[in-house]
């Protein structure tokens, strides 16, 4: 893998980015209604709307809208929330170390108990251990997050165990303890639903591997099952695994809304969700870039790994 | 351990995980079909002096906020259900297994464009997407599927192509080009035929996603038409009174969860049955 | 067990009665908090955390229309004027208030040696500068038309302010106790764009820090003009959207109260030891809008056979969980000063109902499309409910739920299709009877004004605004009372309560019947809170 190679994906990912924004802006402006509506409610009367739109720029043609915001972003400003009326950067970039907490968090946790799993559940593939950890896993693949948040609130969090603080946040820099005491749950929450997806990625890819005329030639070579398994089979086997934890941080960042709302955690998903909901489209652009650029550098950094773990592998 | 033993065991623990997901696949299906002819009570009942009630004989799973019958509910809304999961996942693979067997095959500039439209669909979270197409639309059960289902093709592209792309090398591919066979034939004749089990995999868990999916949309408060509800709509309903009563939690949450298990299992047996398949000819 | 809820909540409408809601008849409904100790007990010192409910956007009182946002400012600003437990009117701000003789001249003195928090005297410029900026159509300010008839306001020396009404208004001084209404200082005003997260007010507790739809903490300020007050030296505020979050951090006592509990979990939070669950009747109610002018509804008949289809008491227990008023179509609540108590409530009579379908042409009922925004959840609870009741005499209604910017863009108030609406409680009769029913002063929500009883109807509202003594206001608002019931273009089942929890060592939680005003400087802390350990 070379760096001109590296610089392609670079630029195919901005160029993602790009196309984004104006898939992003579009659909936004599509929706009925707009962020003046929103900002005065059930007290609406056409001459409000008018200046309150002017105020916002929102009489502005939908191209100069667009290419101003473009602009503000190429120079590193990410404009104002029209419905919350503050610079977009600050709320972002704060929501954004949230989220990524929580997302790298649950990827260490999730990935240090799915891979494992996966990878014996596919050397013993067909044993009872293997059943077990497959039967185990459809139950973290087939409870609602939404279930399984205030289930565990109800059982952990509150009388008679009381071990965590049942929902909110602190942060790092006030309590280090405090972060750590509120990032609990939530990401118990997460590994619960995202390992059960990872393990069976794990175990798939893995048996692709196990199955495959390399392993089998590597064992006609006589090496020793042990290395067999580990300098073949994990580092070829592992390469799902690395894309689906790519897939993943991208979900993490901005899709677990209900997850972020019932801890009350500050997170990138419920900012979209509110700027979708009450059209502030700086807002939803701001944050839809952000979550993408992290979904693309993921997914860089995932192919860099798959390609380190296992040059031979050929270059799409 | 060697080749020989494990490769014939997960035979036998296939065909056990394909007849386990038939099974509760079908039983499912029989459920809603059920539902969609005949239920206990009316699904959309309002009982408002028995509300909250527990289990009883007359209402088994006992009765939601309204008073309503919650076993009535659960067949009623079942349908509703497999078709949101179902309907979503087809729609994803109708857009996306097209599209990724003529990118794959062909690659070239077209593929390049296609795919930094796919990445970027891909990069925007699928909740969000879903919910612009759904608030643009308007909800309702169509719409939904439509969301969910659009919202879910770029993945669907993703994975189809890169096994596409993985099969396209491979020899009875290069020997169909060398015979001189038409490019559409190549692609849903001998391509396809060959990738089905990633696809058939990844199909069964985003079922499974979808429902989650429409749940999701329905705790933002865009799911199904009131009175009627799926399953998703059910349990995100229930779950807000959960530390008032889990009850009216139960019904629907079983009726989800062994669906998905069902899905799942069915696909997981489904590939390691074709899997094994594939690898025995290779062999 | 229905019937005995139904009689308790006959009684509390009838507690109302004599019209002025008197500290006694609160008690009632609410014994733990408000006959709480003296305040010569109370104990400085503490932090309190509430936790809110959802959309806590901005800090700007005059662009705020969320509850939260009212909680918080009225944390941070005073008013001219503040309501009294009692639902009577007092000066906040200002010291005298005093009409002219034809009531349509105000002077308002304010009292000297207030300071905003920046240190700068508060004077009648500041009054004169904020009223200006809510009633300049630049701002755009949401309850603009609730400040009543104001045509001009001027500064007459440093602490005297002078209100000129284009016509009568007896209401004004509650009018202007109102959330929008709140004083900011004339360099806050100044820089207007910044009122969303900086405050320029004169309240109890000063803005530290404000995180939008998350957090905001207070502190004391030690500067505030009524002496001793407040009582704690931190305030926090935690917005937590989950219920079952929210109960269970109250439980865990990660907060020590709730300001607006969710009907479905009332009676659980009531029963956990120590916590007082507070519920307090209210005037917030959700109107299913019938357009008068356009069929089927605009035929007087087929709103009546609606209107005697609906089993109120039932739907009160099922919309709010057992924790509201039942109401008659009329957005009047018993919280409010002229309720009129002698109408009793319509008993459902189904055969009536067919009835008067048959002779309205409906003999086989008729489908209607209901449209139901998403937020907040009651209004689709409203919907449930009303077209369960619906139905038995033909009436079906199909629910069309939709995101709530979708249906603020078109559906409210455009006179197409049937919605759920949603007010809440008002500090007066006038502001949300003109608010609905007038086209002049208001938006006519239903288009009833056109019709002859509309009109008359518009006239009386306007009278009632002119008419000073109470004997007299208390004749119109009754009348009003029983044509919006008899004829009103709205379904109004209920009206929800106002709910609050907080724990026993919370002393003196301002539980109002307008639950959005949140004035915690009067609230202290027993010596056991977990708030004074830290």
């Amino acid at each position: 893998m070379g760096v001109a190679y590296l610089a392609r994906r670079l630029l195919y990912g901005l160029i993602s980015l790009l196309i984004l924004s104006a898939i992003v802006f579009a659909l936004t402006h599509l929706l009925p209604g707009d962020a003046a509506t929103a900002i005065i409610g059930e007290n609406a009367t056409a001459e409000a709307l008018a200046v309150l739109r002017a105020r916002l720029g929102l009489d502005q043609p939908l191209l100069m809208q667009f290419a101003g915001w473009l602009g503000g972003m190429l120079t590193g400003d990410f404009g104002v929330s029209t419905t919350l009326n503050q610079a977009a950067g600050p709320i972002i970039a704060e929501r954004f170390l949230n989220s990524l907490a929580l997302a790298l968090g649950t990827i260490v946790v999730a990935a240090s108990l799915a891979v494992p799993l996966g990878v014996v559940a596919a050397v013993k593939r067909g044993s009872r251990v293997d059943g077990a950890i497959l039967t185990a896993s459809y139950v973290g693949i087939s409870i609602p997050d939404f279930v399984v948040a205030p289930a565990l609130i109800i059982l952990v969090a509150m009388p008679p165990l009381d071990l965590f603080p049942s929902s909110g946040f602190v942060p790092m820099t006030a309590s280090l303890a405090g972060w750590l005491a509120h990032i609990v749950l939530p990401i118990a929450t997460l590994t619960l639903v995202l390992s059960a997806h990872l393990l069976r990625q794990t175990r798939s890819g893995m048996l692709d591997v196990l199955l495959s005329d390399y392993i089998r030639t590597a064992r006609l070579k006589g090496l020793p099952e042990r290395t067999v398994l580990w300098r073949h089979g994990l580092r070829n086997g592992l390469g799902t695994t690395i894309a689906v934890l790519a897939l993943d941080l991208g979900y993490l960042m901005g899709s677990i809304v209900i997850v972020e709302e019932i801890f009350a955690y500050p997170g990138l998903g419920r900012l979209i969700v509110y700027a979708v909901a009450n059209r502030d489209i700086p807002l939803v652009e701001d944050t839809a870039l952000v979550i993408g650029a992290v979904y693309v550098a993921a997914n860089l950094l995932a192919d860099v790994a798959h390609a380190a773990l296992n040059p031979r592998m050929a270059q799409p | 351990m060697t080749v020989e033993t494990s490769a014939a065991a997960p035979r036998g623990r296939s065909n056990r995980y394909l007849r386990a997901g038939l099974a509760l696949t079908a039983a499912a299906l029989a459920a809603s079909a059920l539902g969609f002819l005949y239920t206990p009570y009316s699904p959309t009942q309002v009982d408002l002096v028995h509300r909250l009630a527990r289990p009883t004989l007359d209402h088994l799973f006992g009765t939601d906020r309204y008073g309503r019958d919650v076993l009535s509910r659960v067949l009623a809304g079942g349908w509703r259900s497999l078709t949101l999961g179902f309907g979503a996942t087809g729609l994803g693979l109708a857009i996306g297994l097209p599209v990724a067997l003529a990118t794959g095959y062909f690659r070239g500039a077209v593929d390049q464009i296609v795919m930094r439209f796919v990445d970027a669909l891909l990069s925007i979270p699928t909740l969000v997407f879903a919910l612009l197409i759904i608030v643009g639309l308007g909800p309702g059960q169509l719409q939904a599927i439509l969301a969910l289902g659009v919202a879910s093709a770029p993945k669907f592209v993703r994975i189809v192509r890169s096994a596409v792309l993985a099969a396209a090398g491979e020899d009875y591919v290069t020997a169909a080009r060398a015979r001189g066979e038409r490019a559409l034939y190549i692609q849903y004749g001998e391509v396809l035929p060959n990738i089905w089990p990633p696809i058939i995999v990844e199909a069964s868990i985003n079922v499974g996603f979808a429902l989650m999916g429409g749940a999701a949309l329905s705790y933002l408060g865009l799911g199904t038409q009131p009175p009627f509800a799926d399953w998703g709509v059910m349990i995100n309903e229930a779950q807000q009174y959960i530390a008032v009563s889990f009850w009216p939690l139960l019904g629907p949450a079983l009726a989800i969860c062994l669906s998905i298990v069902g899905f799942n299992l069915f696909g997981e047996g489904l590939r390691d049955h074709l899997h094994l398949k594939a690898s025995l000819r290779d062999v | 067990m229905a019937t005995s809820r139904i009689g308790s909540l006959r009684l509390t409408r009838r507690a109302f009665a004599g019209g002025l809601v008197t500290a006694g008849s609160l008690a009632l409904a609410i014994p733990a908090i408000l006959s709480a100790r003296a305040y010569g007990e109370a104990k400085p010192g503490g932090r309190l955390t509430v936790a809110l409910y959802k959309d806590l956007r901005t800090l700007n009182p005059i662009m705020g229309i969320f509850g939260n946002e009212w909680r918080t400012t009225s944390n941070l600003y005073n008013n001219l004027t503040r309501l009294t437990a009692s639902g009577g009117v007092e000066g906040d701000l200002a010291a005298s208030m005093t009409p002219s003789q034809d009531g349509d001249l105000w002077t308002f003195v304010l009292r000297d040696g207030v300071k905003f928090h920046d240190g700068s005297a508060l004077g009648a410029a500041d009054v004169v500068a904020t009223i200006e900026k809510i009633l300049d159509p630049k701002t755009a300010a949401p309850y603009k038309a609730e400040l009543g008839p104001i045509a001009a306001v001027k500064a007459i020396d440093r602490l005297s302010v002078r209100i000129e009404l284009s016509s009568p208004y007896a209401d004004l001084p509650k009018a202007l106790a109102g959330p929008m209404a709140r004083i900011v200082s004339e360099r806050g005003i100044a820089d207007f764009a910044k009122l969303d997260a900086v405050v320029h007010g004169t309240g109890p507790f000063v803005l530290k820090e404000f995180a939008p739809n998350d957090h905001v903490t207070m502190e004391r300020n030690p500067a505030y003009f009524r002496a001793g007050r407040p009582f704690l030296d931190r305030l926090a505020l935690r917005v937590l959207p989950d219920t079952t979050a929210q109960t269970a951090a109250l439980e865990n006592r990660e907060v020590d109260g709730i300001a607006d509990v969710e009907a479905d979990t009332f009676k659980r939070i009531a029963a956990v030891k120590g916590v007082n669950a507070i519920q307090v009747p209210g005037g917030t109610f959700n109107n299913i809008v019938l357009y008068a002018n356009k069929p089927p509804f605009d035929d007087p008949r087929v709103r009546m056979a609606l209107r005697l289809a609906m089993d109120r008491p039932q739907m009160t227990d099922a919309i709010t969980g057992g924790v509201g008023t039942p109401a008659d179509d009329e957005p009047i609540s018993p919280s409010y000063e002229f309720f009129d108590n002698s109408l009793a409530l319509r008993k459902p009579d189904l055969v009536k109902a067919r009835q008067l379908l048959k002779e309205a042409g409906h003999g086989d009922g008729f489908e209607h499309k209901l449209v139901v925004s998403n937020s907040p959840a009651s209004r689709e609870k409203t919907a449930v409910v009303v077209q369960a009741m619906a139905e038995p005499i033909g009436i079906r209604f199909n629910i069309e739920l939709m995101d709530n910017a979708r249906y603020g863009a078109t559906i409210w108030n455009k006179g197409i299709e049937s919605y759920v609406g949603n007010y809440g409680t008002r500090p007066t009769e006038d502001a949300i009877l003109s608010k609905l029913y007038s086209a002049k002063l208001g938006i006519d929500e239903g288009r009833w004004a056109g019709t002859e009883t509309g009109k008359k109807v518009e006239q009386l509202i306007e009278q009632g605004r002119q008419v000073t003594d109470n004997a007299g206001r208390r004749k119109i608002y009754a009348e009003l009372q029983r044509v919006t019931s008899d004829e009103g273009p709205f379904i109004i089942p209920n009206f929800f309560n106002s709910l609050f929890a907080a724990w026993s060592y919370v002393n003196d939680w301002p539980a109002r019947a307008i639950n959005t005003e949140m004035r915690l400087e009067d609230c202290w802390l027993a010596p056991d809170a977990p708030g004074r350990k830290a």
